[in-house]
């Protein structure tokens, strides 16, 4: 189906943006995570040693905030069961990041909407990074809050 | 060369489809500390990561991690070697440790190998106090024609559960070698 309650094919969701994320944000993140991968926080081995551009944001970073986006827009009746990326260009320490999602498919299943989304992070010139597609289970109007094991 | 094409998939490496590694269980219980540390370097934007009224007004019993937090539950232990000492070998180590999955060595012959991307599937969040825990096994191993030669794709599948055995989430990562 193309529509489904307020829900539309083609509707994009409220975006998620970041930035521009500083080193400092990158190495707290290598941090908390213990990554010791140096491209992620020191610029002179990132740049001279491994030829790259600057500070990379780590991908799995990336995944989170698209997560967060779609989490942010299921709310709390919602579940975001699926979430694919693929990282195909890289990201660097200056860039503002953008973590969209447009509605590509609607279905029913369980007494919820089982939406699938096509996802990625886009930098402040538009250049797409992480493509992929993630299904997030919505509450009706009226029906039962989403759970997850739906779809 | 038509016709004459190097195997690159052989039996052996074929037999691996479906091996699964051991049993990883994180050192210590989700802390409020780390999660703390985690969410806020992740610039997690929703309360019921660091607000107990606010997990519990959405019926959880406290604060929960964000759903791909099982990814980084497994710090080393106590007692593990400090992995900076490679700097003593090497001033100009590159960092990266390897992800110890568990699983039996890919020997693929293809020099490069790269993250191809990670599926994520969300069954539940992690509570404060639980032990997550993580299973891996190959499910998958296909051979492509890319434009610079062969490429295998490897699939690993990897399942998060907590300590009753509550699936929290399972990932599917692509490698590619070429």
């Amino acid at each position: 189906m193309t529509a489904f309650g307020d829900l539309r094919v083609g509707a994009e969701l409220p975006p998620l943006v970041r930035g521009p994320l500083t080193p400092l944000h990158l190495m707290r993140f290598s941090a908390a995570i213990e990554n010791w991968h140096r491209i992620h926080y020191d610029e002179r081995f990132a740049v001279e040693h491994d030829g790259l551009p600057g500070l990379l944001v780590s991908g799995s970073w990336k995944q989170h905030l698209v997560a967060q986006m779609l989490r942010a827009w299921a709310g709390p009746d919602g579940w975001m069961s699926r979430l694919e990326l693929q990282f195909r260009r890289m990201n660097v320490a200056g860039d503002t990041l953008t973590a969209w999602g447009r509605i590509a498919e609607l279905d029913e299943a369980g007494g919820v909407a089982v939406v699938r989304c096509d996802v990625g992070i886009r930098d402040a010139h538009g250049t797409e990074s992480s493509p992929g597609r993630a299904t997030c289970l919505l509450a009706l109007p009226g029906g039962p809050p989403a759970r997850p094991g739906v779809a | 060369m038509a016709g004459v094409s190097a195997e690159v998939i052989t039996p052996e490496l074929r037999a691996l489809v479906g091996v699964e590694g051991p049993v990883r269980t994180a050192p210590s219980p989700l802390g409020r500390d780390a999660l703390r540390r985690f969410v806020q370097a992740a610039m997690e934007i929703d309360p019921i990561h660091w607000d107990d009224a606010a997990a519990r007004a959405q019926g959880h019993d406290g604060v929960v991690a964000p759903p791909l937090y099982p990814l980084h539950a497994f710090p080393r232990p106590d007692g593990s070697p400090d992995p900076l000492a490679a700097l003593d070998e090497d001033p100009e180590w590159d960092g990266i440790e390897l992800v110890e999955d568990g699983l039996p060595p890919l020997d693929v012959p293809l020099p490069r190998l790269l993250n191809g991307g990670v599926a994520a599937e969300v069954f539940a969040l992690a509570r404060i106090g639980d032990v997550i825990s993580a299973r891996s096994r190959y499910a998958e191993l296909t051979e492509r024609a890319g434009r610079s030669g062969p490429m295998v794709l490897v699939v690993v599948e990897t399942d998060y559960r907590d300590q009753t055995g509550r699936m929290l989430l399972r990932t599917r990562t692509t490698m590619i070698a070429r």
